[in-house]
Parts: C-alpha cells; structure tokens; sequence
C-alpha cells in the first residue's frame, strides 16, 4: 500500500494517506484525509467514567456494611464491568464516526449510538462549496470545528462535525477539486 | 396479612438478598444482550471502515460475551 506522507496527528483524528479501506472504495481510489471528531470533544465521557469510579469506590464504602461479601464481590465486578463497556462503546463510537476524502469522493459515516448506520457520499465533481464553522473558546484554543460540502442538486450536504484543522481540510480539498 | 408482617418480610435479610439475586442475574442476562448486540456492530463497523487493529477490536468486543457469561455465572454462583 503507498505510504506517501502518512501521518497521524491530533491522536488519530487527521490522518493523512492512512492505510485504511472502506466498503464502497473504488479499485483506484486512494484514501487522502480521514477525519474524526477532536479528542477534546470526548471529555465528557472521560470524566462521566471518573465519576462512575467514584461511585462505585462510594457506594463500597457505604454498602459495605450491609452487604456480604459475595454481594460485594458481585457489585463491584458488575460496576467495572459496566464502567468498562462504557469507555469501549465510546472509543468505538468515536473511532468508527469518520469522514473521509478520496481522489474521488468524500465520504461520511455515522455510526449513532454505535447501533445505526449512515454512509454519505458525493463525487468531488459534486461539491459545490466549503464551508467551515469553528466558534468559541476551545474550538479556537483546540483548533477544531465543523466542514460542511454542499453538493449539488437536492442531495443532503456533508458534515464533518468537531473536526481537528478545518483549514487545513479544506485546503487538501480544494486541492483535489483543483485538480478535477 | 397485616402491615407488621409487610415490615417482618422487608426487613428479613433472605428477601434483601433474593431480589439482589433477581437483580443481578436480570442484569447479567442484559449485558450478555448488550454484549452481543456490540460484538455483532463491531463486525458492521470492521467491515465498513477496515483499519490495521480489526482483529484487536474484534476480539476486545468479542470479550464481552464472555465476560457477559462470567456476570451470570457468577450472579448465580456468588449469590448462592
């Protein structure tokens, strides 16, 4: 697989030429850009699972009393458990929600709630304009923020939501509409 | 039946630990669900986006099934 100037930046949300397939890639297609959300977007659940882990430490402290130690035992392997599957079903809720920009096409895939699957395309010879959206305080401090690619007709625009460099896609984009 | 012998049933030690038992194992039967409701996904998601740790995520998925077994198991076994 070509490896010309792969990279890996902001822990895997803007990767370059990865080396990754999709289902409905072309033979002759090459990947360009793989965007994910920000990984500062994901703090919420970061810090929903410390408190989870304190409840958990809380709720031992208090039921300890009460309960006997097969409970106990069973509590506490029911909570990791539950805090475990938690912090899975985020990664892979984030990891799997992707955009991506082919020599071809841009491609957007949802996964909501890990359960339901949306897949959006449009040929780059669609795209009738880009726009970026980045307001607020941590969106300008983290430099992350929403692509949208209007596409031509009455088909859907594309969003790539919370999106690290959103100048810098654009650029790549326009780059390769250059080049059509 | 009269309301001391509601509170005689509530406050008996053998009912609290019954319906932790029910509770637990209820539980345990739906995170089996759960588990294998995401280890099915995952394999939808490998197969739309394949990436270079496929493998590694289907089996971390793939574990949830077990220890979704574990759960139940050990609802049963630890709260005997």
């Amino acid at each position: 697989m070509e490896n010309k100037n792969q990279s890996h930046l902001v822990m895997h949300s803007f990767c370059l030429y990865p080396d990754v397939k999709f289902e409905t890639q072309g033979q002759d297609e090459k990947i360009v850009l793989v965007l994910r959300a920000h990984p500062f977007t994901q703090i919420p659940w970061v810090f929903n699972t410390f408190v989870a882990l304190l409840i958990l430490v809380l709720v031992n402290f208090f039921a300890a009393p009460i309960l006997t130690l097969g409970q106990k035992l069973f509590l506490n392997f029911f909570g990791l458990v539950f805090i475990l599957s938690y912090i899975w079903f985020n990664i892979l809720s984030w990891f799997f929600n992707v955009g991506i920009v082919t020599t071809e096409q841009v491609v957007d895939i949802d996964f909501s709630s890990v359960l339901y699957k949306e897949v959006s395309a449009a040929k780059l010879h669609h795209i009738e304009d880009i726009t970026s959206k980045s307001g607020g305080y941590f969106e300008s401090l983290f430099n992350y923020g929403d692509l949208i690619i209007q596409t031509a007709g009455t088909a859907e625009n594309i969003e790539f939501l919370n999106i690290p460099k959103p100048s810098e896609a654009i650029e790549i984009l326009n780059g390769l509409l250059g080049k059509e | 039946m009269s309301l001391a012998d509601v509170l005689a049933i509530l406050e008996n030690h053998n009912f609290i630990a019954i319906f932790f038992k029910s509770v637990a194992i209820l539980l345990s039967v739906l995170y089996l669900l759960y588990g294998l409701v995401i280890s099915k996904q995952t394999q939808v998601m490998n197969d739309t986006l394949e990436v270079n740790g496929s493998k590694i995520i289907t089996f971390i998925s793939s574990l949830q099934i077990t220890i979704g077994l574990l759960l139940v198991l050990s609802a049963i076994v630890l709260l005997w």
